[in-house]
């Protein structure tokens, strides 16, 4: 099943200048995506269209085989979550277990089920002994981790990842990404993350490049970033291990599916 | 920067456990005694002390540091001395004391001195109250409180849910503004602005530069909050289930005897006080003088 498909969307916000244009776009149940893009490339809003926060100007979207319309966003809203880019602008509890509950109040959980999910999710995130702190004594990486645990326990299909790690330290970035990672695994969510990290886009399934609002580059990690021509016009980046492996290969060694230093290191030892 | 919200302070005290419902109405019911005036001065000051003592008390064992409700009655010494001028300067219409002193025509009696410091009394008691309400119940319970109250609006349609849940967010985005307030402060020190010299004048113009960011940030953070929060599944008008429970308990029962204890003597000490009637309660000090 496809978790989600776009088909020629358009958007913009003042009536004249697309943001998106004509953007057309599908992703597998179970896939891990990262949408990366230099500000104001259309990113963003694109979360916000699939969450049915914007409404698109013309074009279709359909999470899990359903049409996003007025009637049925709550429906859609039901199976995906979203973790934005701001720690402080999502806590909307006064303590770290009101938070995660906020969720499951509007679901209207019983409220035995409802202390059970908390519980869970908060040692999921590694935040059960803060039940009770208030944001304001909380990290960046400790407050995105409840917000991810608020937005986990309610159990979505499809979980999107709207810069959520951009102002927090490498510490909180390498935490959250470790955990979406593992539930993913474990849950088989799918995945979109939208990032203008490229280190962080590249331990994805996918990647795609996007640039006034349309699609640059769609493809494996690999794939898109040895288009150097459009990515050097794009001014991205390329990703650290990616020239890694490719200062690797001009001496012969091949590395192939490794994504951190780690299993570069790991792959080397094994070959000698 | 708190001058009447305390912040809670985590502690388990009998005060904490008290229902919040209870709380606000046990203190609205020990708010009430400090307006009661005898018409001897003397009763007046000395019923006033012993409903200080009371509160102290009640501070004591809620573990309330005092220490944050003398900072808060200092950072209102403009006030203090703005009051004592104007009872010093505003001539007393019946006095009943001797004079103080006097220069020409102006006469100041004694009359002025007690009102004023009865005056500073009560407004310490109303500051105790507030204190002992506000640092010892979580914003969460406070909000629940007030929504509680509220409930009986909901039959002419009144959004009360809607007001405890801004209420809610308006008290956790307190700590936050304040922040961002102190780190707007210093940049824009750093560029150059003078917040704590110069005339009125110059000063006015140095917070602009401080309100216009702040309120600037507060609307995107409230844009972001809102997607948040529609995100998550929030519809105001919708049911929702309640994460925390508020069962009462005997501590309530033994709050609220005490509490009805203290109101019951006051009253009745007021009541059947000799120049006052319970017409006079109503109708108010200044008739009977009169």
């Amino acid at each position: 099943m496809k978790a989600l498909e776009i088909s020629n969307l358009c958007f913009s916000y003042d009536g004249n200048k697309d943001v998106i244009s004509n953007l057309s776009l599908s992703i597998e149940e179970g896939e891990y995506v990262s949408i990366v893009g230099h500000n104001g490339s259309g990113k963003s809003t694109l979360s916000q269209l699939i969450i049915g926060l914007l409404e698109a100007e013309s074009g279709e979207i359909k999470v899990f085989d359903k049409l996003l319309n007025p009637d049925n966003v709550s429906e859609i809203r039901r199976q995906s979550g979203i973790v934005f880019q701001n720690p402080d602008n999502q806590f909307v509890g006064s303590t770290v277990e009101d938070d995660i509950a906020f969720g499951l109040e509007n679901r209207q959980i019983e409220y035995d089920e409802m202390h059970e999910l908390v519980n869970t999710f908060a040692t999921r995130v590694g935040m059960i002994d803060y039940l009770k702190t208030e944001p304001s004594s909380l990290s960046g990486g400790q407050k995105q981790r409840v917000a991810l645990a608020g937005v986990l326990a309610l159990k979505p299909k499809l979980l999107i990842l709207d810069e959520a790690t951009s102002m927090l330290d490498p510490r909180g970035k390498r935490e959250i990404l470790d955990l979406v990672r593992e539930v993913k695994e474990q849950n088989g969510l799918t995945v979109i993350s939208i990032t203008h990290d490229i280190e962080e886009a590249y331990i994805a399934d996918r990647v795609v490049v996007m640039d006034h609002g349309q699609i640059a580059l769609n493809g494996a990690p690999d794939e898109v970033f040895s288009n150097e021509s459009v990515i050097k016009t794009l001014k991205l980046d390329q990703p650290f291990i990616y020239k890694l492996k490719k200062e690797f290969s001009k001496y012969g060694v091949e590395l192939t599916s490794e994504r951190s230093v780690d299993e570069v290191v790991e792959t080397l030892c094994q070959s000698k | 920067m708190n001058i009447i919200f305390g912040r809670y302070t985590n502690y388990n005290s009998v005060v904490h456990r008290i229902d919040a419902r209870v709380k606000i109405a046990l203190l609205i019911l020990l708010i009430v005694p400090i307006f009661f005036r005898f018409s001897v001065p003397s009763t007046s000051i000395i019923m006033s002390v012993i409903l200080l003592i009371i509160f102290l008390f009640v501070i004591f064992i809620s573990k309330t540091k005092v220490r944050t409700i003398l900072r808060s009655i200092a950072s209102m010494w403009f006030l203090l001395v703005f009051l004592m001028i104007v009872y010093l300067l505003v001539p007393s219409t019946d006095p009943i004391m001797g004079v103080m002193f006097s220069v020409g025509n102006w006469t100041v009696y004694w009359d002025a001195l007690y009102d004023c410091l009865y005056i500073y009394l009560r407004l310490m008691l109303i500051i105790c109250i507030m204190m002992i309400l506000t640092s010892t119940t979580k914003n969460t319970d406070l909000t629940y409180g007030f929504e509680w109250y509220m409930a009986p609006l909901k039959v002419v349609k009144f959004p009360s849910h809607a007001i405890a849940m801004t209420l809610s967010i308006a008290l956790r985005f307190i700590p936050t503004i304040i922040e961002e307030s102190q780190r707007i402060l210093k940049a824009q020190e750093s560029r150059g602005i003078d917040f704590s010299h110069g005339g009125l004048g110059k000063r006015f113009m140095a917070i602009i530069a401080l309100i216009i960011p702040l309120f600037n940030s507060a609307f995107t953070r409230s844009d972001e909050l809102a997607h948040a929060m529609e995100a998550r599944g929030y519809d105001p008008k919708a049911k929702r289930s309640r994460y925390q429970k508020y069962p009462l308990h005997w501590v309530d029962l033994y709050a609220t005897i005490f509490v009805v204890a203290v109101f019951t003597v006051y009253l009745v000490l007021f009541i059947t006080n000799k120049d006052m009637s319970i017409v006079n309660l109503i109708a108010g000090y200044e008739l009977i003088s009169w």
